[in-house]
């Protein structure tokens, strides 16, 4: 007998929600057959069978959450698929809620019981994560969606909805406390003059469109410049892990992207070995396979540092959050056309806002800023032109 | 001096000097044969010499040496006769040397006083003090907690106050008590501990267990000379932000479990101190006590902190290592607060 468990997609990853059996039990099933799809905080994906043989018992139910390494179904690779005739019961509800796997202590299963609440669904903070008293005294479940009242309120109809929110949301509105919880954050914005680069763009984007088939965005170029930066300043592309910072010389750059229900962070790996070219296609790449719901879990992993693009949206100054456990986050504000002052004279420029927020336990006022100039200036310099001719490289 | 005896105090004119658990132990047999013409001492050089610790000093000169007797070196002997002048309706009080040499007179305890009143009737009003624990480098002979030993007998009280106030409150209501109480004196507090206490007379109820420290993560409880190193362990542990509360067990038999009990629903969790050595002693009591009684409110293993299982040995480094540090506390609360 085989078991299926909760796989870990991915090390920050603790629980999982089971969306939708791919076989139901007494079905027959080969090796690496994809037998169910898991969503997770980072990513969904559905999961190969670990062996070939009868489905012969699916312990987490489609909507159950459970804790990475909890058993999800049997595969028995004695029976004879021939024999077992596919059962009649569709998926079983369990009569116990999913075993935690951790010790449960008896205050911790009188109190839940008492409150109510699925001791699954706390997260705890005693010796390996064991639930504790604290933990479920401490606990506030997420409030049970409420029919829609009927007579009691008389508010006028369809003026208010309820709207549940979906496991992505969840998990952004998580970290996003979370990291403001942990990272003393502090934003630093400079002004940059994208002349140069607008300028560059503009007599390549053609080409570029015609050799790749997807347009030349600014994107490439910043990510470019503050990967230079990264290199040159890695207490920015580091990872703050108790007393210890973690330096990384190697660049894995996070971009975010909107996807219908959020917002999801591809990274690109090694984004150090890679050109503007290179960057591009990297760039369009994720985005694609993100909005396709396409993205292997692996590639929302490992981030070192995060870059987001409100400017796409026309904001010209967004304070944004970090991406624990990252140190900062850059935001590429809107390109927009002002008056500036140019060798004493008044001149038209392409001018754009770059914000940085940091993590101030990790960096101060002046490294941030003198990071943050490497930025602007090398974009200022828009010495990039070699690096679009070659589609990708290093 | 506890919140609770400040309170309990609070009404009551203090002495002007400070007095130590010894000083407080003499007052309480100063006061209780004033008060009662029943009462006497029995035991080696409890008279002219003013006794080993010096525990019965100037009492001869007052009472006379019908009424603090110098015994005979013979546990069997004086006890036997203490528990005779008992049933014969004097309430006597008897020092026992040192803790250790309290086997000698062994029968006359378990046997005779422990079980006369379930026999005929008859109230056996003794008293036997035994200077009892270690930290003394006084060696193996000389530093033994066998309180186990006793609570373990039904038909005795055992106590072991902590306090000068409540040596004297605790000394007042055995001599009061009906029955054989057994009085632990932990000697290694004798001249350590100071405070000043009430000028006039007051008892302290036996089987009153005390909280003597408020906390909400954990529960320590102890007695004797251990429970000052649990204050001290938990006084350190409150830097750290973990809220440790104290009880002062007092009484061993008959034992206050609703005070130890409701502690521990309180706060889930239990380390329980003793200086008595580890198997089958006082500190295995009260933690089946707390499992019977709190399990459902348990939140970790209630821990046991005791002594090896050997004698205690001459060595300082040695005696140091036999007993519960509270450095070993410590670690232990803090282990299971995590926990």
């Amino acid at each position: 007998m085989s078991i299926l468990v909760m796989p870990r997609l991915g090390e920050t990853v603790t629980e999982g929600t089971v969306i939708r059996w791919l076989k139901r039990e007494g079905e027959p099933i080969e090796k690496d057959e994809m037998i169910v799809e898991i969503s997770t905080d980072k990513v969904d994906t559905e999961i190969p069978a670990p062996d070939s043989g009868i489905v012969n018992k699916i312990m987490v139910p489609e909507g159950g959450k459970v804790a990475v390494g909890t058993e999800l179904a049997l595969i028995d690779g004695q029976a004879v698929a021939a024999v077992a005739a596919p059962s009649a019961s569709a998926v079983p509800e369990p009569e116990h809620p999913p075993d935690t796997g951790k010790f449960i202590s008896p205050i911790v299963r009188r109190l839940a019981k008492e409150k109510n609440v699925d001791i699954t669904q706390i997260s705890g903070t005693g010796e390996g994560g064991r639930v504790t008293k604290k933990d479920v005294l401490g606990y506030q479940a997420e409030p049970a969606v409420q029919p829609a009242p009927v007579a009691a309120e008389q508010k006028p109809a369809g003026r208010e909805e309820i709207v549940p929110l979906g496991h992505i949301r969840q998990a952004i509105a998580e970290h996003m406390m979370r990291s403001l919880r942990t990272s003393a954050h502090v934003t630093v914005i400079v002004e940059v003059d994208m002349e140069k680069v607008v300028n560059l763009r503009r007599a390549h984007k053609e080409e570029f469109e015609r050799q790749n088939g997807y347009h030349l965005t600014y994107l490439p170029f910043v990510c470019r410049a503050l990967v230079e930066a990264l290199e040159e300043w890695p207490a920015f592309n580091a990872v703050l892990d108790g007393d210890n910072l973690i330096l990384k010389h190697y660049v894995n750059l996070g971009i975010a992207v909107t996807i219908p229900d959020g917002l999801i962070v591809p990274v690109i790996k090694g984004a150090e070995g890679l050109n503007i070219s290179g960057l591009a296609a990297a760039i369009h790449d994720l985005a694609e396979r993100s909005r396709s719901e396409k993205l292997r879990p692996d590639e929302v992993h490992e981030g070192t540092f995060t870059i987001t693009n409100p400017g796409s949206f026309g904001s010209i100054i967004q304070t944004p959050i970090i991406n624990q456990p990252q140190v900062a986050i850059l935001s590429l504000e809107a390109i927009v056309e002002r008056p500036v002052v140019v060798d004493s004279a008044i001149a038209v420029r392409h001018m754009v806002n770059l914000g940085l927020s940091y993590d101030h336990r990790v960096n101060d006022g002046a490294g941030a800023t003198q990071f943050l100039t490497g930025i602007k200036r090398r974009l200022e310099s828009g010495d990039f032109g070699d690096e679009l001719l070659s589609p990708v490289g290093g | 001096m506890s919140i609770t005896e400040q309170k309990a105090a609070a009404g009551m004119e203090l002495q002007s000097q400070e007095s130590t658990y010894l000083d407080a132990i003499n007052q309480a047999l100063r006061e209780a044969m004033e008060e009662d013409s029943r009462v006497f001492i029995i035991g080696e050089d409890v008279g002219v010499y003013g006794g080993a610790f010096k525990v019965t000093k100037g009492l001869f000169d007052k009472f006379g040496a019908k009424r603090v007797i110098d015994s005979p070196l013979c546990e069997s002997g004086f006890i036997g006769a203490a528990v005779g002048a008992a049933l014969m309706g004097l309430r006597p009080v008897v020092e026992v040397q040192y803790a250790d040499f309290i086997s000698c007179g062994w029968d006359q305890i378990v046997n005779v006083a422990a079980k006369i009143h379930y026999r005929t009737g008859d109230p056996v009003p003794l008293v036997i003090r035994a200077p009892s624990g270690a930290g003394l480098r006084a060696g193996p002979f000389h530093s033994q907690s066998p309180e186990g030993w006793f609570a373990h007998t039904p038909g005795l009280k055992v106590v072991a106050p902590a306090t000068p106030f409540d040596a004297r409150g605790m000394l007042k209501s055995a001599i009061l008590e009906e029955n054989p109480v057994i009085f632990f004196e932990h000697k290694y507090l004798y001249r350590r501990l100071k405070e000043r206490l009430p000028k006039e007379a007051y008892e302290v109820p036996l089987g009153k267990a005390l909280v003597r420290r408020e906390g909400n993560d954990v529960t320590v409880i102890s007695y004797g000379a251990m429970l000052h190193k649990a204050i001290e362990a938990a006084e350190g542990l409150a830097e750290k932000s973990i809220s440790v509360e104290v009880v002062d067990v007092r009484t061993l038999t008959p034992l206050d479990r609703e005070t130890l009990v409701g502690s521990v629903k309180k706060t889930g969790k239990a380390v329980v101190v003793c200086e008595d050595n580890f198997s089958y002693g006082v500190a295995a009591e009260l933690t089946a006590t707390i499992s019977e009684a709190a399990f459902e409110y348990l939140d970790g293993p209630i821990v046991r902190i005791a002594p090896p299982d050997t004698p205690i040995p001459f060595s300082p480094p040695l005696e140091d290592a036999y007993l519960p540090q509270v450095v070993d506390i410590t670690a232990a609360i803090e282990k299971l607060a995590r926990y």
